[in-house]
C-alpha cells in the first residue's frame, strides 16, 4: 500500500507498525502527525499505518 | 515502555500537586490528562507567599590582587535572595563595584567566581560555578559556567563567591582552605599547560585533596577566547574568561575539598533523590546522555540534516557517523565520568594511544561539530586531538573550532592566502592541521596564530568585508552548533542574548513539537501557555514568547548554578516543580515559579543595562548572513528563516521582556518591577 511520509509517497507493507518506520529513519524521539492529528507518545507504539496515510515525523532534539 | 513510564510519571506529578488546589478551575485536555495550566495553577497555590527572606547571608571573599589583600564580607540574605548566586550575584557585584566601560583586560575588570545557596547539596546537577566578568571577546557583560567538583568544594568551604580585582605584579594563585585564604607565588607555573600546572600545584601543597580552576598559556597570552579549565576537562569556556584571569597574573584558584553541604530538610530531599534511577530510566534523553554524553546529538542532528557543516553553508557532512556519539562510545571511549553527586555521568574520557590522553576528557557535541563538521572534518582522531590540545592550552573549543572553520571558508574563497597561513593549507576537511595550528593560536605566534587568536570577527575585519560576510557570530561570539533553521527561537537568543550566541540560554524549539503526554510539552507550559508547532523554520510571536520565557528559566538556572542537563524546563531529569521542592528542601527557600522566573529576568536585565552603558542596543542584536540560508534536510525538504520574520519576532520578544522596542533596553517600568532602579 502507499503512504506519504514527510511529503514523499512510498510503499508500506500492511500491518507493519509505525515504530518500524521510526527505526528505519533512526529516530528515537519523535513528534508524529497522522493526517494532521498528532499522536501521543503512548499511541505511537500501537499505531499501524493505513493506506493513504499522510505521516509527518519530526525529530525531537534538545540542547547539549 | 519508556513512553508509558514517562506518561505515568508526568500524570503522577500533576496529580500530586493538584491535591493542594481547592479551586476547580483547571481544564482537562482531550486525553483526560491534567493540563499544564492545572500544574501551574496548583504550583502557585501551593507555594504562594509574600516575599519572605528565607536565604541566609552570603559569604564573599574579596581578593585585591594589586594590593595583595584578602577580605571576607557578608551580603545580607534579603539582597542574596534577589541575586541568589551564580551569574545574578556576579552581575550584581560587578554593577555595584565596577565601571562598565573598563577595558576587559585592564586591572579594573573584575573576575567573580560564584556558586549558590544550593551548591554542594548531594543531588544530580548541583555542582556548577559561574565566572562573571566583562568579556574581551564581545565587550559585553560575560559569564560562563563550569561543573565538576570545584563548585561543591567552594561551597563546602563556606564561600558563596570569590571576587578578584586588580592585577598582581607577579603570577600568583589563590589557595582556599576553610577560613584560610592566601595568595601564593605562581611564577614557576606561568607558561605551563593546564595538566602540568595542576600536578605541580598539588605536589607543592602536599596532597591531592584539592580542586582547582587553572588557565593555560592561551589565557596568559590574552587569546580572546581563552577559557578557565577545571580537572583538565571542564571549562568556564565562553567569553574569554581565561584572558581576563591571565591579565590579572592569576594562574589558578585552588580549593580544598570539603564534605557535602547538608540540606535544610534531608527527608524532603530524599523525595527527589530516592527514585533517581527510575527517573533516569524513564527519560530517553537522559538514558542516551548517560550512554553517549552530549555527543549523541551528532547522531540526531546528522541524521536529520541539521549538523552545521562547512562553516554553516550546509547541514550535513558525508561520514558524520565517524564523529557521532555512538561511534565514540564503541571505539575510543575509555570511561564515562561525572561531576559531584551526579547520577547522569555525561562526561567522557577518550583515549587514542600515541595521540589522545584520557586525562583531558573527550569531545562533547559542540566540539565534535566545531572541529568536525564546521571544518568539514570527519576524522574522529583529529577532533579528539584538537579537543585535548584546547584543554591543555585553555581555549574554548566552540570559538576556536568555529574560528578555524571561518578561516577555512575564507581560504577556499581566496580571501586568506597561504602566505597568511604560515604556509599551511586551510582546505575544508584538513583536520591534520589542528595539531600544528592550535599551539600557534594559544601562543599568539605572529602570523596565523595571532590572527585567529582574535576570534573570527576581529580576524575577518583585517581581511575586509567579503571575509566578514563569512563570519557566523552574534556580538562577535561564535555560534554554537544548533541551526536556527531547525530551532528558530535560537535566532532570537543567539542575537539578543547579552553576550551573544549561546545554546544554553533558552530551551530549544523541538519542545513545542512534543506530544501532549510528553514532559517536553508539559514542562515549558508551566512557564507560559504555548501553541503547538508542527514544522521546522517557524519564527513568530509564539516563538518570541518561548524564547523569552525559557530564557528567564535558563538565566535563573545560571544563577542558582544548576546543570542544564539535570535541571530544566523540557527534556531534563528534573523540571520546574521539582526545582521548587529543591529550593525548599535544600535551602529552606519556599520560592514560587514567578519568583524564580523573576530571578532570571533580573539577571538578563542587569546584563542588558551593563551593555547599554557600553553603547549596545538593538543594532547589535543582529544575525549573520548565513542565518538566512535555506537548509535542505531530511529527504529533500527545506527550512529557512527570513530577515523580515526575524525583525518582527525580535520586536515581539522585546515587548514580552518589557524592553524598549526601539533600543532593546529594559524600560524604566521593567527596572522598577525588578527592583533595579539603582542601576
Amino acid at each position: 500500500m502507499k503512504i506519504i511520509v514527510n511529503q514523499k509517497q512510498r510503499e508500506w507493507e500492511e500491518h507493519q507498525p509505525l515504530t518500524q518506520l521510526l527505526q528505519e529513519k533512526k529516530v528515537t524521539r519523535a513528534a508524529v502527525w497522522v493526517n494532521g492529528k498528532q499522536l501521543l507518545n503512548q499511541e505511537i507504539p500501537e499505531y499501524i499505518p493505513q493506506e493513504g496515510d499522510d505521516i509527518r515525523i519530526l525529530r525531537l532534539v534538545g540542547g547539549g | 515502555m519508556t513512553s508509558l513510564l514517562l506518561g505515568w510519571y508526568n500524570i503522577t506529578m500533576l496529580l500530586m500537586y493538584s491535591e493542594f488546589c481547592a479551586t476547580p478551575v483547571c481544564r482537562q485536555n482531550r486525553y483526560g490528562l491534567e493540563s499544564d495550566f492545572q500544574a501551574r495553577h496548583c504550583a502557585k497555590e501551593k507555594w504562594k507567599k509574600e516575599f519572605d527572606i528565607m536565604l541566609k547571608d552570603a559569604t564573599i571573599l574579596y581578593v585585591n590582587l594589586s594590593q595583595g589583600t584578602i577580605t571576607k564580607e557578608t551580603l545580607d540574605g534579603e539582597t542574596y535572595q534577589k541575586y541568589p548566586g551564580g551569574s545574578a550575584l556576579g552581575m550584581y557585584l560587578m554593577l555595584q563595584h565596577m565601571d562598565p566601560s573598563v577595558d576587559p583586560l585592564s586591572p579594573e575588570n573584575m573576575l567573580i567566581f560564584s556558586v549558590s545557596p544550593l551548591t554542594g547539596i548531594p543531588i544530580s546537577g548541583n555542582s556548577r560555578m559561574c565566572a562573571t566578568f566583562k568579556s574581551p571577546l564581545t565587550g559585553t557583560a560575560g559569564d560562563s559556567q563550569v561543573g565538576g567538583f570545584l563548585p561543591a568544594a567552594l561551597a563546602g568551604n563556606g564561600y558563596d563567591a570569590v571576587v578578584f580585582m586588580g592585577r598582581s605584579e607577579k603570577p600568583v594563585y589563590l589557595f582556599i582552605d576553610g577560613d584560610k585564604a592566601e595568595l601564593k607565588d605562581a611564577s614557576h607555573l606561568w607558561g605551563m599547560i593546564t595538566g602540568d600546572a595542576e600536578k605541580a600545584i598539588y605536589e607543592e601543597l602536599g596532597d591531592d585533596k584539592l580542586e582547582s580552576s587553572i588557565i593555560g598559556p592561551a589565557g596568559e597570552n590574552g587569546v580572546k577566547f581563552a577559557n578557565i579549565m577545571h580537572m583538565r576537562s571542564r571549562a568556564n569556556g565562553r567569553n574569554g574568561g581565561g584572558a581576563v584571569m591571565g591579565s590579572k597574573n592569576l594562574k589558578a584558584m585552588v580549593v580544598r575539598k570539603a564534605g557535602p553541604k547538608k540540606p535544610v530538610d534531608p527527608e524532603g530531599l530524599k523525595t527527589l533523590t530516592g527514585n533517581v534511577k527510575e527517573r533516569m530510566a524513564a527519560n530517553e534523553v537522559i538514558v542516551d546522555t548517560s550512554l553517549n554524553g552530549s555527543a549523541g546529538v551528532v547522531d540526531a542532528h546528522g541524521a536529520e540534516g541539521f549538523l552545521p557543516s562547512y562553516n554553516w553553508e550546509k547541514g550535513n557532512i558525508d561520514g558524520y557517523m565517524n564523529i557521532a556519539g555512538t561511534t565514540i562510545t564503541k571505539t575510543v571511549l575509555k570511561r564515562r565520568d561525572t561531576c559531584y553527586a551526579c547520577a547522569i555521568r555525561c562526561k567522557g574520557e577518550v583515549e587514542i594511544p600515541g595521540r589522545v590522553d584520557p586525562k583531558y576528557g573527550g569531545p562533547e557535541y559542540e566540539t565534535l561539530a566545531t572541529f568536525g563538521s564546521y571544518c568539514g572534518v570527519n576524522d574522529l582522531a583529529d577532533v579528539c586531538e584538537a579537543n585535548m590540545i584546547c584543554n591543555m592550552y585553555g581555549m574554548d573549543t566552540i570559538s576556536c573550532g568555529a574560528t578555524i572553520a571561518w578561516a577555512m571558508d575564507a581560504y577556499e574563497k581566496g580571501l586568506l592566502t597561504k602566505e597568511q597561513t604560515d604556509g599551511m593549507e586551510f582546505h575544508f576537511g584538513k583536520g591534520s592541521l589542528f595539531k600544528e595550528l592550535l599551539p600557534k593560536i594559544a601562543n599568539r605566534e605572529p602570523g596565523i596564530g595571532a590572527l585567529l587568536s582574535l576570534g573570527s570577527y576581529e580576524a575577518a575585519k583585517t581581511l575586509g568585508p567579503e571575509a566578514l560576510d563569512l563570519v557566523v557570530t552574534c556580538k562577535k561570539q561564535e555560534w554554537p552548533a544548533h541551526m536556527v533553521q531547525m530551532k528558530p527561537n535560537l535566532a532570537i537568543n543567539y542575537a539578543a542574548n547579552p553576550f551573544g550566541a549561546d545554546h544554553q540560554s533558552s530551551e530549544h524549539d523541538p519542545a513545542l513539537m512534543a506530544p501532549e503526554d510528553d514532559q517536553n510539552w508539559l514542562w515549558p507550559n508551566m512557564l507560559e501557555s504555548f501553541e503547538k508547532v508542527s514544522a521546522y523554520g517557524v519564527l513568530d510571536d509564539n516563538k518570541a514568547k518561548f524564547a523569552g520565557a525559557t530564557q528567564k528559566f535558563y538565566s535563573m538556572m545560571d544563577s542558582l548554578c544548576l546543570c542544564q542537563f539535570a535541571w530544566g524546563p523540557a527534556w531534563q531529569l528534573y523540571g520546574p516543580l521539582e526545582l521548587l521542592d529543591y529550593c525548599k528542601y535544600g535551602a529552606g527557600w519556599e520560592a514560587t515559579l514567578e519568583e524564580l522566573q523573576e530571578v532570571g529576568e533580573r539577571r538578563i536585565a542587569m546584563m542588558r543595562m551593563f551593555n547599554a552603558k557600553n553603547g549596545f542596543d538593538r543594532k547589535d542584536d543582529v544575525l549573520p548572513k548565513k542565518a538566512f540560508l535555506p537548509i535542505t534536510y531530511g529527504e529533500g525538504e527545506v527550512a529557512q528563516i527570513t530577515p523580515e520574520g526575524y525583525e518582527k519576532t525580535l520586536t515581539a520578544y522585546y515587548e514580552y521582556m518589557g524592553w524598549d522596542p526601539e533600543t532593546g533596553t529594559p524600560t524604566p517600568e521593567t527596572l522598577k518591577r525588578l527592583g533595579l532602579e539603582w542601576i
